[in-house]
């Protein structure tokens, strides 16, 4: 099968978009061989299904919420598997916010220090504050409801701002 | 615009901080910051998180993508025998390794550190010292600049240059290698790419990581240009792996060898780019 220059076209916007793609990929994984296989995933499947986009929007809006749907059936299937794994944030009725701030002193680079955000934390933090998405496509592309992206971007914020001052506290 | 009537102050705050509160509602919190210190300080929380998040997510697109992942992508479904490589095994999940102690996180604490203390004893606002704090360590974490940035913006600019894409034409082939090997202080042989239906146009040198760089140009069929560039290192026993990496619609595969540091330059979305990079290293 030789592929068509629309589908050219489609591959090349693809992996134009990879280091985005796999930027959120770690906010839902938070480990960089998780979030590889599923980037590798989730363009398959994109390619795959590249005739169902219809060309309208932000192409990595569609392609997130692929993603963001690999990895939770991902999370079910290890469920299924092990009897144990990640809970998707989205099913949980309250944040477990597990990382500590001892933890994010180790952190070997400032964007690992991030990643010890939860996923429901880190997600919308990106999707909003750093690609500036509205909260209604954040909300698409989670599955979450709108309310529930604005608290989770707010407990972001000042989860960040609290470990960057706790670190400066700690060291003075 | 969503409204956010009834819900927590901080989420209030951070909605307005996003421009996405309803007109009254902007109103509303306008008053609020201007009689409720507890408030502004929430507002200052909420902003210093905002850009100290940024500054990190942005670094983090400068990571490389790995090689596999971008060719799978390239030549995903074009073999219709072929399995689909999917990312997931059913393997048993395994625990992420634990990340171990950086170097430079205390160096950046420490920055930041110094400027807090400054700052405070200056009798700056504790909303100065915060942006401080995170401008320090943006600045401590910022992507260093390689000389692949500069390959890659020279890239962008000639091979758009119809007319005058190259110093040297390829007319001046034994010139071009005489000229580059003693400008640049590595031996070369120029690569024959026909067989990648690429057609040798010309050189260029170029200054790239502050060091002499050669840029040899070609064409393919269809008008894109690719370009081999290389300069001097420190040198290295084997030849390295190849690595790719992207700017944007550019591709960089990248290898060491010898005294010399090497990348092929093209569309990122060249699905070639890397048998090239194959040839030319062993060839060059």
């Amino acid at each position: 099968m030789r592929p068509t220059a629309e589908s050219n076209e489609f591959r090349r916007e693809l992996v134009n978009l990879l280091p985005k793609l796999r930027r959120f990929a770690m906010t839902l994984t938070r480990n960089g061989s998780d979030a590889d296989d599923l980037v590798q995933e989730a363009c398959e499947r994109a390619i795959t299904r590249s005739h169902l986009w219809n060309g309208e929007g932000r192409l990595e809006s569609w392609v997130y919420a692929m993603t963001r749907n690999l990895w939770v059936d991902e999370i079910r299937k290890r469920k299924v598997r092990t009897g144990s794994g990640t809970v998707d944030v989205a099913e949980q009725d309250n944040l477990h916010i597990e990382a500590s701030a001892d933890k994010a002193v180790y952190a070997r680079q400032l964007h690992k220090l991030i990643m010890t955000m939860p996923e429901g934390l880190s997600s919308v933090f990106l999707l909003v504050n750093v690609e500036g998405h509205s909260y209604r496509v954040a909300a698409d592309i989670l599955g979450i409801p709108v309310g529930t992206v604005m608290s989770r971007l707010s407990a972001a914020r000042i989860r960040l701002a609290t470990m960057i001052s706790e670190q400066a506290e700690r060291r003075a | 615009m969503e409204s956010t009537q009834g819900l927590p102050l901080e989420v209030r705050l951070s909605a307005y901080l996003d421009g996405q509160l309803p007109e009254a509602e902007v109103e509303e919190i306008d008053a609020i910051l201007a009689i409720d210190d507890d408030a502004r300080g929430v507002y200052e929380k909420l902003k210093l998180g905002s850009e100290f998040g940024a500054r990190a997510f942005d670094r983090m697109l400068q990571e490389p993508i790995p090689l596999d992942l971008v060719r799978n992508i390239k030549e995903a479904g074009r073999n219709e025998d072929e399995a689909p490589k999917l990312g997931f095994v059913d393997a048993p999940v395994v625990p992420p390794p634990v990340s171990r102690r950086s170097a430079l996180w205390p160096q950046a604490l420490v920055a930041s550190l110094v400027i807090f203390l400054a700052g405070g004893a200056a009798g700056y606002l504790i909303s100065e010292q915060k942006q401080a704090t995170v401008q320090a360590i943006g600045n401590q974490f910022a992507p260093a600049r390689t000389w692949l940035d500069d390959v890659a913006e020279y890239h962008r600019i000639y091979s758009r240059q119809a007319r005058h894409l190259v110093e040297v034409p390829a007319s001046d082939a034994a010139h071009i290698v005489e000229w580059l090997s003693v400008s640049t202080g590595v031996k070369f042989a120029l690569p024959d790419l026909s067989a990648q239906k690429l057609t040798f146009e010309g050189a260029r040198l170029l200054v790239a990581g502050g060091k002499p760089t050669a840029q040899l140009l070609y064409r393919d069929a269809e008008n894109e240009i690719f370009a081999i560039c290389f300069m001097q290192s420190e040198p290295v026993d084997d030849r390295t792996g190849l690595a790719e990496s992207m700017r944007n619609d550019i591709g960089l595969i990248s290898w060491q060898k010898g005294n010399a540091a090497y990348v092929v330059v093209g569309p990122s979305a060249d699905p070639d780019l890397e048998r090239i990079a194959e040839v030319v290293s062993a060839t060059i």
